[in-house]
């Protein structure tokens, strides 16, 4: 691929500072030498409990959060050192939706002038009727038609309303769409339904995805590369595939055994995978530094009392000094089996 | 052999009034429960799954018909006398809600609310109630249970409440636990834990489960049986692995259609 990369994060860092009018607290590291790359078309999950630092790190990638270290290319450029005014127009380029499709539009306007919010801001020269014309469009590509226009978001399922806010995103015609658990909310089927919406778009308009969730499934289903979390630092990342077939790190093994497969005959097997990666005592670690795994950590030894490094172990990084250790082989493929 | 039965109901229907006439929410919904077996209910959102297990617990909404007959453990639910249901609450049929938020009190310490139920069905004093309490909070895999008894519910992380409110639906023992999409606000890794537990202590205390939710996987994982239920009816039961390998109805056909596209083991759409 020619030119710079769409989105690149490098050793990205965000510290909260725990509340106190007297004594402020220590900063807390909500995100700890975080790097990824993004391609134009691309699709990256970020995977991890809640408390891991995948909505902190959505934030920062958008600088709706402030950055304590590190830096975001926006096609090679900091958005760190734009001022507000450049960085609105980059924010065209980078769109979000949200966990709660409801919660995101405003209960005090029609669904016409939310989606025409966007063309307002970011093309302002168009005409009314031709804002109108482009907001009927978005309607349909995601599959609703000209009766919502005139609607409020009450009266529409949360379904709906999640693909009202994917039709406002993609009214801007971003480079980067970030979901932010996006389909967590919804039943099954339709969930399904805006899943299959999120390909399609991103096939057609060929909008790259940064698609944060804790529902491993998704993943599978949409993004070629995961990214997975644990209290602000990368795990093990890599092509999904790979990720998904043989989890290096203790903590992805746990997650994919928490991953329930919809087949009883399975089910045993999982459980025993579980029972297999539970501890039965919490190690006591030294509580600074090491790694941040290792209390929950089935396979922990004295050497993890050292902070591991993301290391290249076949076709993905990890970050465990035991990886690739034949103990350690849990494959994806037994689970399901 | 119905003596066996935790649970027995009948052609149970629930109307809802509203303003353009009557709402039929439930319609005439018949299962059995023995005891110790767990049934999942699946459908979507606003098939009838909740108001299906408020009527069972006598909550259904002010105004609300509730029709049919619902047997626990012989007794009979439906039109009994509220004073009757109160006393059964909580005691010999007990609920476990979605938000372990908002189900617990966030002014009370959980030792306080969890010592209420047993001063409450039980009698006995506070210091008894909250060693019991205690024991129960233990037997739910919390660690430091005697200090979680002082805390309260903003101190603990999702997961916990949602075993405090599981701790606090056994503490009686109760012939059938309704648990309504109980995990469905939880990480993955949480739900896993909770769900094994709920196998767990069915094993131990032998009580029968109705555990609502629309997740496939968790019904594949925890269900003796599961029926299935569409715009207030049950469209189909049978045991669980006979429902997966060979569903009959399109309701539970679709649902399957979509969980096994979305598995964690499926192919992937790239």
């Amino acid at each position: 691929m020619s030119g710079p990369l769409l989105l690149e994060a490098r050793d990205l860092a965000v510290h909260y500072r725990s509340p106190g009018l007297l004594r402020p607290g220590p900063p807390q590291a909500a995100l700890q030498g975080v790097s990824l790359q993004l391609d134009r078309g691309e699709a990256l999950a970020v995977v991890g409990e809640s408390g891991s630092g995948k909505s902190t790190l959505a934030r920062a990638l958008l600088r709706l959060e402030s950055i304590s270290a590190g830096q975001v290319l926006l096609r090679g450029e900091d958005l760190a050192i734009l001022s507000n005014e450049e960085l609105r127009a980059k924010r065209r380029d980078l769109q979000m939706i949200f966990q709660d499709p409801l919660a995101s539009l405003d209960p005090r306007m029609r669904i016409e002038q939310i989606l025409s919010q966007p063309l307002r801001v970011f093309e302002p020269q168009l005409t009314a009727a031709a804002r109108n014309a482009r907001a009927l469009q978005a309607l349909q590509q995601v599959g609703l038609d000209a009766s919502a226009l005139q609607r409020w978001p009450h009266q529409f399922s949360g379904g709906q309303a999640q693909r009202i806010g994917i039709a406002r995103a993609l009214l801007a015609q971003p480079a980067l769409l970030v979901c932010d658990e996006p389909v967590s909310a919804l039943d099954l089927p339709i969930r399904l339904q805006v899943l299959q919406l999120l390909a399609q778009q991103r096939e057609q308009a060929g909008v790259a995805l940064l698609f944060i969730a804790h529902d491993l499934a998704a993943v599978r289903f949409l993004c070629e590369r995961t990214l997975v979390l644990y209290r602000g630092q990368v795990m093990e990342q890599g092509p999904t595939a790979a990720l998904f077939k043989a989890p290096l790190h203790p903590y992805t093994q746990t997650l994919l055994a928490a991953s329930l497969p919809a087949d009883p005959r399975a089910a045993a097997a999982s459980r025993a995978r579980r029972r297999q990666l539970a501890v039965a005592a919490p190690v006591s670690l030294p509580s600074e530094g090491g790694c941040v795994f290792a209390a929950r950590c089935a396979f922990v030894q004295p050497q993890c009392a050292q902070t591991p490094l993301l290391r290249q172990v076949g076709e993905v990084q990890v970050a465990c000094h035991r990886a690739g250790e034949p103990a350690l082989q849990l494959r994806g493929s037994d689970i399901s089996s | 052999m119905s003596a066996m039965l935790a649970l027995q109901v009948d052609g149970l229907s629930v109307t809802h009034a509203a303003a353009d006439g009557a709402r039929t929410v439930v319609s005439g919904v018949s299962f059995e429960l023995a005891r110790g077996r767990i049934l999942g209910i699946a459908g979507e959102s606003g098939c009838g799954k909740t108001q299906l297990l408020l009527a069972l617990l006598g909550l259904s909404p002010p105004g609300a018909q509730v029709s049919g007959s619902a047997l626990l453990s012989g007794r009979q639910l439906v039109g009994a006398d509220r004073r009757v249901l109160r006393s059964l609450r909580g005691n010999r049929i007990a609920m476990v809600f979605q938000d372990p938020m908002t189900a617990l009190n966030p002014y009370l310490t959980i030792g306080t609310q969890l010592a209420e139920v047993l001063q409450v069905h039980r009698g006995l004093s506070k210091s008894q109630a909250l060693l019991h309490s205690q024991h129960m909070l233990e037997a739910v895999g919390i660690d430091a249970p005697a200090r979680r008894l002082r805390q309260h519910p903003h101190e603990l992380s999702g997961g916990m409440r949602q075993r405090v409110l599981l701790a606090m639906a056994l503490l009686c023992e109760p012939d059938v636990l309704l648990a309504d999409e109980p995990t469905t606000a939880l990480d993955v890794t949480v739900q896993a834990q909770i769900l094994d537990l709920l196998l767990d202590l069915r094993e131990r205390l032998g009580m029968a489960v109705v555990l609502v939710t629309h997740d496939m996987g968790v019904l594949a994982q925890v269900a003796d049986d599961v029926a299935v239920m569409h715009a207030g009816v049950l469209v189909e039961q049978g045991p669980v692995q006979q429902l997966f390998d060979a569903p009959q109805s399109s309701a539970t056909q679709s649902l399957l259609a979509a969980a096994r596209q979305l598995s964690p083991t499926a192919q992937s759409l790239i």
